[in-house]
């Protein structure tokens, strides 16, 4: 049996009255992880939570068998996991090496992280674009200097929200090849819209629906899957269960 | 402590309370309901004490003509500035409050220009009233009474009428309000220039008791910007509550004194020591180092402390 | 990268040949007044690390300032007429400085309140120590011999209290083992030696800040400034980088202000008013925030504008004839001189904010960049030549103009 990475008791957000969200989930080693679902289902505000950006109301994350729920951002990326955030967050006004050396500085010191900046730069391919100051990238170069980031560091766990997204189909390729690169260190947990990029990562994917687990499964069960169709068609009231 | 002496404390209390509120009000609208931090508050406190100087000592107006002069003239000058300087910076918090620095730098100059560098008194007529053996001046209860009134006017304002439904609208999200059709620049002037029509009113409601200079909003600043920053983001709960316990802390230390400090110094009569506490002086440094130790314990505020709870 | 070193060596030598030259080549007037400028320029230096770089903006380093020019004072009054030196006195003030700003600091970013909230606190605390400074006019305030002096500022007061004879802060004096005597860093005909001090910590601190910058610490400020949450899911503890800039940055302005303290032999409250906390950021506003040199250049034009001001008086005397409305408008025209610096500071804030966001250096430099050629070989000459002519002229007497 895999060792298990993560697991993620009841954890909850409240927004005033509201609950944003509201799940149980575990995630193998080396797993890749799809999270999907519609609009305001919770899945960035999973994450957030995940990462130490939020904190949950209630519940518990447990990372590599560590309690981790409610930690600072920092400490929890210290523990080995680092996220790359919805909207792209590069640092703009640092030069893209700089950005991969940041990133890498903090696990590797000054001089190792330097040359493991200098790899990952050739890894998602913007070697020729080092010395620019990142708010000069493009947005799909923006989408790999943030994915370069949230793995140069060698991390355990990968959160990718929205990695493809305003990605042309041939950049879309691309980012699928980067990312199985990276599953084959790490496990990655990826946050998507796009049904064609998710159908070519071909990993586990779990639906999400108002904030909580609404299915898991292939890609080919989830897309039998009556509810789930459902809910992207925007009928899915039926199909949830109320608590 | 006899019960005079109590009563008298507990006068001064809720005059420090007082105090603190006629100088936050209009700073906490604006930051709360802005997300703007108005540097020049303290010289509209200036300009509405000025106001009331230029009608009773030029115009001859009665003083209470002034202090209804006062907020109006001020809210006007706000509003200004809200339109030529303020309109074109939001979004940029700190540039705003470098700005609005600016025309604090600007008002002091201009009020010196007109009025000269010197402090001026208005004379009034109220008289003191016995508690034991203390007396206590009246106007301070007028103040009080104010204070009071001022905060059930923005309560009303922004609980019972359009204005209000629309400012807070603005405040919650101002795409959504303004595709709702609510004019939301307008809004922030309006908002702008009632809180500064608020620091005018407590400029003239102060003047009687301090000196009027043009710098004057500089001794009051600090304490207002301490006071807005421990209520937090809920404007009225957060003033009134930041003001009752910086209020309260202030009005302590500046009556006690705590311990005595012996020195070198050649003094007549010897000995030296510095008294601990027991002036205003001490009060205001206490205020800081309890708004700096509470602001470690609730970085959001009071108010913010209470929202999240909930 | 190579153009831009050889700008900035350019820069360099554009600047330090004449601020070399100056003691011989101009009266002690003039070096004295330079050596304010500095002064105040490494004040502004220490606001545009914190400001500039990690973004956050300290309306109070003149707290720190002012704190470190009071215990140098306090410390040096009373050493002073025993050990002859103020090697503690300027240790101590360091470490005066450092300590309220690490106090404070610690508090605000480990509480992680906003940065505007700091930025309130930090103007809270300067003026809080102005309304103390002010009220330390009475005798039982000294430490030692050291008087506070309330709103004239601290002075030294004799030992018994029947001959009180009040003396001076002392200049930075240095006694080390090996010396005859001691070595007092004074700017007057005699010796520029205080100057050249001014002038040395001014590049010690720039370089000090440049490597700084260019280390990790530079960095992630840059970072923070950018995107705080951003850099802490890098694994960074983002509040420690801000307490330990803010507290190195406390130092420096606390080092500016023991040269100060030194300088004039005074101190007064003023150091923590609002007037001087505005004229910090103005310097660093127009001098330009994200560069280490910009708070000099800011200095230095403010400081000289302001001089300048103060020297024009005009209307001296309105002349008894005038009728109402000139006399009206003479009389406005002189409070407006005499009001001027704070109204030059009022419309250079709004000003800049409005309309040249990124102050004067940067188009400097960036003209330097493009006219390079010339510079050095017409400008850097033509620089050269002249300082050379006026030391010359004042120490030989071989004048060409």
């Amino acid at each position: 049996m895999p060792e298990r990475i993560l697991e993620v008791a009841s954890l909850t957000k409240h927004f005033g009255g509201l609950r944003a969200v509201h799940l149980d989930l575990t995630v193998d080693a080396r797993e890749l992880r799809c999270l999907i679902g519609p609009n305001g289902a919770g899945k960035s505000t999973f994450f957030r939570m995940l990462s130490g950006a939020m904190r949950p109301s209630s519940g518990t994350v447990r990372f590599q068998g560590r309690d981790i729920t409610g930690w600072d951002a920092f400490r929890i990326a210290r523990l080995g996991m680092s996220i790359k955030f919805q909207v792209a967050s590069v640092l703009e006004e640092l030069s893209v090496r700089d950005n991969l050396h940041l990133a890498a500085e903090f696990r590797f010191g000054n001089r190792e992280g330097r040359r493991r900046a200098a790899e990952m730069l050739e890894v998602v391919g913007l070697a020729e674009r080092a010395e620019h100051p990142a708010t000069w990238l493009s947005h799909g170069e923006k989408q790999w200097l943030e994915i370069g980031m949230a793995s140069v560091g060698e991390p355990a766990l990968i959160l990718l929200d929205e990695p493809t997204a305003g990605m042309t189909a041939e950049e879309m390729k691309k980012t699928v090849r980067l990312l199985k690169r990276l599953n084959e260190v790490a496990t990655v947990i990826v946050v998507e819209h796009d049904m064609n990029f998710i159908r070519m990562i071909a990993g586990r994917v779990t639906v999400m629906h108002q904030g909580e687990v609404f299915a898991e499964g292939s890609m080919e069960d989830i897309e039998r899957n009556e509810g789930v169709r459902a809910i992207y068609l925007g009928k899915g009231s039926q199909y949830v269960v109320r608590r | 402590m006899s019960l005079d002496t109590a009563a008298i404390v507990v006068l001064e209390i809720l005059n420090s309370i007082t105090i603190l509120v006629l100088l936050a009000l209009g700073l906490a609208l604006i930051f709360g309901m802005m997300r703007i931090v108005n540097l020049a508050q303290g010289e509209f406190f200036t300009a509405g004490a000025f106001t009331v100087l230029t009608a009773v000592r030029f115009a001859h107006l009665p003083l209470w003509v002034g202090m209804l002069l006062a907020p109006l003239v001020v809210a006007g000058i706000g509003i200004a500035i809200e339109r030529l300087i303020i309109r074109r910076l939001y979004g940029r918090p700190l540039d705003v409050m470098l700005a609005t620095w600016g025309v604090s730098l600007l008002l002091i100059g201009l009020i010196t220009v007109i009025f000269g560098a010197v402090t001026q008194g208005i004379p009034f007529a109220l008289g003191n009233f016995q508690v034991g053996r203390y007396s206590y001046p009246e106007y301070r209860i007028v103040m009080t009474t104010v204070a009071a009134g001022l905060m059930l006017g923005v309560y009303v304002l922004f609980r019972y009428t359009a204005f209000g439904r629309r400012a807070r609208a603005t405040i919650a999200n101002p795409e959504m309000a303004s595709a709702a059709g609510i004019n939301t620049p307008r809004m922030f002037m309006l908002t702008f220039g009632l809180g500064a029509g608020l620091a005018g009113a407590a400029g003239a409601i102060m003047a009687p008791i301090v000196g009027v200079v043009p710098t004057m909003g500089v001794l009051y600043i600090a304490r207002a910007f301490i006071t807005v920053v421990v209520g937090g983001p809920v404007v009225l709960v957060g003033t009134l509550s930041s003001a009752s316990a910086l209020g309260f802390i202030e009005a302590l230390i500046s009556r006690f004194s705590l311990f005595q400090i012996e020195t070198a110094g050649h003094c007549a009569p010897p000995p030296c020591a510095i008294n601990i506490g027991g002036s205003a002086f001490f009060g205001q440094i206490a205020l800081l180092i309890f708004a700096i130790l509470l602001l470690r314990l609730l970085p959001q505020g009071i108010s913010g402390f209470w929202r999240q709870r909930r | 990268m190579k153009r831009i070193a050889s700008t900035e060596t350019l820069a360099a030598l554009l600047l330090l040949v004449p601020l070399l030259a100056v003691p011989w080549a101009f009266k002690p007037y003039t070096a004295n007044v330079l050596a304010v400028y500095m002064i105040y320029g490494i004040l502004a230096l220490s606001l545009t690390l914190i400001w500039g770089y990690a973004g956050i903006m300290s309306f109070g380093q003149t707290a720190f300032f002012g704190i470190g020019a009071y215990a140098y004072g306090a410390i040096g009054l009373n050493l002073i007429n025993r050990t002859q030196q103020t090697h503690a006195a300027v240790l101590g003030g360091l470490v005066v400085a450092a300590f309220l700003a690490a106090v404070v600091g610690y508090f605000m970013f480990y509480g992680r309140i906003s940065d505007v909230y700091a930025s309130i606190i930090t103007l809270a605390l300067t003026l809080v120590l102005f309304a103390f400074a002010v009220s330390t006019g009475g005798d039982e305030w000294v430490i030692g011999v050291a008087r506070f002096g309330g709103f004239n500022g601290m002075f030294g007061q004799g030992e018994s209290s029947q001959n009180i004879a009040n003396f001076q802060i002392p200049p930075v004096t240095v006694w080390l083992p090996g010396m005859a005597q001691p070595f007092e860093f004074k700017i007057n005909r005699e010796s520029a030696a205080g100057y050249f001090l001014v002038l040395g910590m001014s590049v010690v601190m720039y370089l000090t800040a440049r490597w700084l910058l260019r280390a990790r610490l530079g960095r992630v400020a840059v970072g923070i400034r950018e995107n705080e949450a951003r850099v802490a899911s890098l694994g960074y503890d983002t509040r420690f980088y801000k307490f330990a800039l803010f507290t190195i940055a406390g130092a420096i302005a606390g080092l500016a202000g023991i040269l100060f303290a030194a300088w004039g032999r005074f101190v007064n409250p003023d150091r923590f008013g609002l007037g001087f906390a505005s004229s910090t950021v103005v310097y660093v506003l127009l001098g330009g925030r994200t560069s280490l040199l910009g708070g000099f250049v800011g200095a230095a034009i403010v400081g000289y504008l302001t001089s300048y001001l103060a020297e024009i008086a005009p209307f001296g005397t309105i002349p008894g004839d005038a009728t109402p409305w000139a006399r009206f408008l003479m009389e406005a025209g002189r409070r407006i001189v005499r009001e001027a610096p704070l109204l030059v500071q009022g419309a250079v804030l709004v000003g800049i904010v409005l309309a040249l966001e990124d102050g004067v250096t940067p188009p400097l430099s960036r003209l330097l960049t493009r006219y390079r050629r010339w510079a050095w070989w017409l400008l850097l000459p033509a620089v050269v030549f002249y300082f050379g002519q006026r030391v010359a002229c004042l120490q030989a007497d071989v004048c060409l103009f």
